[in-house]
């Protein structure tokens, strides 16, 4: 809800509060296996990520899992063993989403295997695009698109930006707007990175639609990077995967919308 | 019958075994003297430097002659009265002297009863002990009206009024039939560097029946710092031992490990919900406007009921029924103002005292516009008044009223919360022996949300609303005992968060149904003290809470799907749970000053808040048993020693308990709390403990006075599908909290005081290590509150300078500064990344050095 960015102008009304780096001393854990893996509604490339968990003074180094056996299956049949591409990035060639299919994630590492099921959500196409100042400093780029009417729909807001999909923490759902016109609106990026896009620059948006345990596991993650009142942590806990036995990460199947527009 | 007889043979052997030792045994030397029994025992009492009491059936005009020497007081009592003639019975620093022969010969009882008021404002008093000198053990405590009553045979008294802080009053009584006496007592003025011996009530903390009980001074809120010069009595409570802070310069508290809603929060009868302003560092409560308050932290009384951990029981003033006056304060926070007087003189009174802040203004003049164009505020109104219609009649009216107001500078949003309630009562004396209170209230508390929902003008509102009926009866029937039974009848109307949109786009609203309740508990208990040196207080709660329909109610399995759902309709009940809930408490005199205090009860709540903040926040849901959520019950056995040293000068005690508890509730990781229809899928059950021990050590009088308080403590929970289902520690939960409090009167217009507080860090959940999800850094956690916070501690000094004191006009100003030494204490700690390689942990510190002034005007 909104309502944190209300309490936000408490934090700096107070004055008072500052902020100092200090030296905590973390429990190490033992690396966990973390998957990331999606399909969609276009044929090819879809890739799944196999990294693991490090302590948390080390660097943001996250060895790679390789050797691992991933499969993707549909419950058409159609099923599909992943080619390791690169050190812990394990793509299909051949296997297409098809929205309403169901699909299921294998993977077996370490002796282990882990399973996930996703099922494709009906696309929902993007009516219009527009890239304006948001309210922030940050230039957003807001989606508007009509929300089908009695079902529950799950969105997640991306960004293309040299031909990578580009996550900017943005999930929505259509809880108080079933059936209705949603905007949704995320700070744009950029081919340099940049969040001040020139005129003229091309800035290309995708609307996934995505399943429910794939929009609460994002909200969870993206709950991660927010920071409450005063500085409270708004969520200390890993979210809710839907990749079984004790892995990180998910897996989703989602179909897509992408519509690109020039900065003016 | 065999706990009876258990304590009587206790008791005799107690009355042999260690009062046998005391004034009694004294060596005493007098010299050569003829004159009445009387002239003899006041020699005595001079050189033993105690009093006698007798009743008036002791002859004391009698001559005697005694022949000089040395001997014990038992000794000389022989020889003047005969050895068995009388009973000589010790009780404090006094030697009560009674025929043997007091096989009560008159049948003819009579009551005295009455009112016990303080003489300058005609305020009741609550919690004066009246007592009839002659008869040791005989007394009463005036209840929350100032209403006592003592039943005892005919004869010749001298009824005496005794209070903390005030001189004691006695009035002769010649009781052939049933009267009144009503008390006008008077305010100990002078008593700083004196040590008073007058005030027998001086140690009431040993010899009062109740233990885990804690009651704040008002006067002494005056003097103790506190944040921004704003007195609050919830962040005095929170300096006693068992009872913690709920985070830097919040007014939010935990006691003996339960959780902040384990707190039952009374204001004139009428349950607060949320007793704080503005994110929980200002309560509610107006110090102004407050009579009493009393913390009772185990041994609840059985009118009490509906949460595990504690009862906060406070009275606002009733209002000056003698003379109109005027109070008021300026700080740099809020200006308060109070205004009391009488309706018809004597006969009634009323109090009305607002108190609003203007940090808004400060915030105009902020250069940043997004800072000096919002809107933040809060205010508070109290207003009461009570009318005497006769004798066995009065009316009692009161209310609060207080809003919060938070508004965003574009004009985006806001948010309103606050609390109003409404007290009607009606105090009816039945007979002298029959006290009853009548109570009607209401309670509500909301909160309004305007704002912009994902890009749709939105409308939240959320409301608890309780209609209450009290009906509380007091019997007096003999000395020994009271006893009070009573009902309550509560209906619930709980609207948890409903979303309307104001915009003009199709976007439907979100309606989360209503939920209904109906709360009923009927209780007696008695209260028994057949002698000086035993008390016991024994009752029982009888609950039942139905939920009501209209609804349609869900039962969820283990993962959280719903599995089952029932449809009711209007007024149809959906579900009922019952409970009873014993209450029994006892106290043991050792000698005059110590006692061994112990406790049990059983509480249970209905009514559960739903939160994963830290601190208190105005959209916390309540929401009430259900299908799903079942009554929280909560048990306490405690223990505690009690003992008075140097006359009174100091009280010491030390109090362990143990409370288990059942249904308890926590939220799943990641649980969407706010606006979720299915709230109750989100959650998980369990047990939990909690345990500690609580040391008190307090200096009550002279110059130099305050209180050293050390908790050592731990409060656990286990819930599957948390840490494995093992216990686990409670967010609340914190090993070492030491407070120390001292209050120096340098001069007659000059007071120092300073408080530090030192505690040991309450359980948190950090990361363990940290992972990569499409290119970003997470914290990978692996257990919840697994972590400490790191250790707290603080010293605020403030200066009280009485600038001008007269019969009609009274002015001081306080300097306060708050974190003294500015020690950087941790609010919140996050995890953040410092650079493209590395993570870092970032402490948020919010106050530090914060001085305050205050300037306080009464005329």
């Amino acid at each position: 809800m909104k309502s944190s960015a209300l309490f936000a102008i408490i934090s700096s009304c107070l004055l008072f509060a500052c902020e100092i780096p200090i030296t905590i001393d973390l429990n190490s854990s033992d690396p966990k296996i973390v998957i990331v893996g999606s399909i969609a509604d276009v044929s090819g490339g879809h890739t799944v990520k196999i990294t693991k968990t490090v302590n948390f003074d080390e660097a943001n180094e996250f060895p790679t899992v390789s050797g691992a056996l991933v499969t993707i299956s549909d419950d058409a049949g159609n099923a599909e063993t992943l080619t390791e591409t690169s050190p812990g990035i394990y793509s299909t060639t051949s296997l297409q989403g098809v929205p309403g299919r169901t699909y299921t994630l294998e993977v077996t590492v370490e002796g282990r295997t882990h399973k996930a099921i996703s099922t494709m959500p009906l696309p929902v196409e993007i009516d219009s695009v527009t890239v304006g100042r948001g309210q922030d400093i940050p230039i957003e780029a807001s989606v508007t698109f009509r929300d089908p009417a009695g079902i529950d729909n799950y969105y997640r807001l991306t960004q293309i930006a040299d031909g990578n999909i580009t996550p900017n923490g943005i999930v929505d759902d259509d809880r108080l707007q079933d059936g209705g016109i949603i905007t949704i609106s995320a700070p744009v990026v950029t081919r340099s990175g940049s969040i001040m896009p020139r005129p003229g620059d091309q800035v290309t948006v995708m609307l996934q639609s995505i399943d429910k345990n794939v929009y609460e596991y994002m909200r969870m993650l993206f709950e991660l990077e927010q920071e409450g009142v005063l500085g409270q942590t708004a969520l200390s806990a890993n979210p809710t995967s839907n990749i079984n036995n004790g892995a990180l990460g998910y897996f989703s199947a989602y179909s897509r919308s992408v519509k690109t527009i020039v900065v003016e | 019958m065999y706990i009876r007889i258990a304590f009587l043979v206790l008791m005799s052997v107690s009355h042999t075994l260690l009062y046998g030792q005391t004034l009694l045994d004294k060596e005493v030397r007098l010299d050569h003297f003829t004159g009445t029994t009387g002239n003899i025992l006041d020699l005595i009492s001079k050189q033993g430097g105690f009093t006698f009491a007798h009743s008036n059936h002791i002859d004391i005009g009698r001559k005697v002659t005694i022949e000089a020497g040395n001997a014990t007081v038992r000794t000389w009592l022989d020889r003047i009265f005969g050895a068995g003639k009388i009973d000589y019975v010790v009780s404090q620093n006094k030697i009560i002297l009674r025929p043997r022969d007091k096989a009560k010969s008159t049948g003819n009882l009579h009551t005295i009863s009455g009112y016990v008021k303080d003489a300058k404002t005609g305020e009741a008093l609550i919690g004066v002990n009246v007592i009839i000198q002659e008869l040791a053990s005989v007394g009463a405590t005036t209840n929350a009206y100032g209403f006592y009553s003592i039943t005892v045979a005919a004869g010749n008294y001298t009824a005496a009024a005794q209070f903390i802080g005030y001189e004691t009053k006695s009035v002769a009584v010649e009781l052939t039939q049933n009267v009144k006496v009503d008390f006008e007592i008077q305010e100990n003025v002078t008593q700083l560097d004196v040590v008073e011996v007058t005030a027998e009530k001086e140690d009431a903390n040993v010899t009062d029946l109740t233990m885990g009980v804690t009651k704040i001074d008002m006067k002494e809120v005056d003097k103790i710092p506190v944040i921004f010069g704003e007195k609050d009595i919830l962040k005095i409570i929170q300096l006693r031992p068992g009872v913690k802070s709920a985070g830097e310069g919040n007014s939010g508290f935990h006691v003996r490990g339960g959780a902040a809603d384990q707190n039952l929060i009374l204001l004139d009868e009428a349950t607060v919900y949320n007793a704080s302003h503005l994110l929980g560092f200002f309560s509610v409560f107006n110090g102004d406007a407050l009579k009493d308050v009393t913390l009772y932290k185990s041994g609840q009384p059985a009118e009490f009921g509906g949460r595990l951990s504690s009862v906060l029981d406070i009275r606002m003033k009733d209002g000056n029924d003698k003379k109109f006056g005027v109070e008021g304060g300026i700080d740099v926070i809020a200006s308060r103002l109070k205004l009391e007087g009488p309706i018809a003189k004597g006969k009634g009174s009323f109090m009305i005292s607002g108190r609003r802040t203007y940090a808004d203004l400060f915030l105009g003049l902020s250069p940043d516009t997004s800072v000096s164009q919002s809107t933040i505020y809060f205010y508070d109104l109290n207003a009461k008044a009570n009318y005497r219609i006769d004798d066995n009649n009065r009316i009692y009216l009161s209310g609060y009223f207080g809003k919060d107001v938070l508004g965003d500078p574009d004009d985006r949003g806001y948010i309103k919360w606050g609390n109003a309630t409404g007290t009607v009562r009606w105090n009816h004396l039945f007979s002298e022996k029959m006290f009853s209170n009548t109570s009607l209230i209401f309670s509500n508390y909301h909160y309004d949300i305007d704002t912009d929902l994902g890009g749709v003008k939105g409308k939240v509102i959320s409301r608890i609303q309780d209609y209450n009926f009290k009906q509380d009866f007091q019997y007096f029937p003999n000395t020994q005992s009271e006893l009070k039974f009573g009902f309550n009848s509560v209906y619930h109307r709980i609207t948890p968060g409903t979303i309307t949109s104001t915009s003009t786009e199709e976007a439907k609203g979100f309606d989360i149904p209503l939920k209904l309740a109906w709360n009923n508990a009927a209780y007696i208990s008695h209260q028994w003290k057949p002698s000086n040196i035993f008390g016991l207080e024994y009752g029982v709660r009888l609950s039942s809470f139905s939920i009501l329909g209209p609804g349609t109610f869900y039962t969820y399995n283990a993962s959280g799907e719903a599995v089952d759902s029932t449809s009711y309709s209007k007024g149809e009940f959906a579900k009922t749970y019952f409970n009873v809930e014993p209450r029994v408490s006892a106290s043991f005199m050792i000698n005059d000053r110590s006692s061994i205090k112990t406790a049990y009860e059983r509480n249970t709540q209905n009514l559960h808040l739903i939160s994963n903040a830290t601190s208190d926040n105005p959209t916390d849901l309540w929401i009430p048993s259900s299908l799903n959520v079942k009554p929280q019950i909560g048990d306490q056995v405690s223990l505690g020693y009690f003992r008075n040293f140097r006359n009174n000068t100091y009280e010491f005690s030390t109090e362990v308990y143990y409370r288990h508890l059942q249904n308890q509730i926590d939220y799943k990781d990641g649980a969407e709390l706010n606006f979720n229809e299915n709230v109750e899928a989100e959650l998980l059950f369990g047990e939990g403990r909690a345990y500690g021990i609580e040391f008190f050590l307090k200096k009550r009088v002279g110059r130099l006075n305050g209180w050293i308080g050390y908790t050592l403590a731990r409060t656990e929970k286990k819930i599957a599908g948390i840490n494995n289902g093992q216990y686990y520690p409670a967010k609340q939960d914190r090993t070492h909290d030491i407070s120390v409090v001292g209050i120096y009167e340098l001069s007659k217009k000059l007071t120092l005081s300073a408080t530090w507080v030192y505690y040991t860090g309450n359980a948190v959940t950090f990361p363990s290590g940290k992972y990569e999800i499409d290119g970003r850094v997470y914290n990978y956690y692996t257990e919840r509150n697994g972590y400490r916070m790191p250790d707290y501690h603080r010293l605020d000094i403030a200066v009280t300078w009485l600038r001008k004191k007269t019969e009609k006009f009274e002015s001081s100003w306080n300097f306060s500064l708050y974190n003294a030494y500015g020690r950087q204490n941790a609010y919140a700690i996050n995890f953040k990344p410092l650079d493209a390689d590395r993570m870092q942990a970032i402490q948020t510190t919010l106050f530090r050095w914060v001085p305050s002034i205050s300037y306080n005007f009464k005329f």
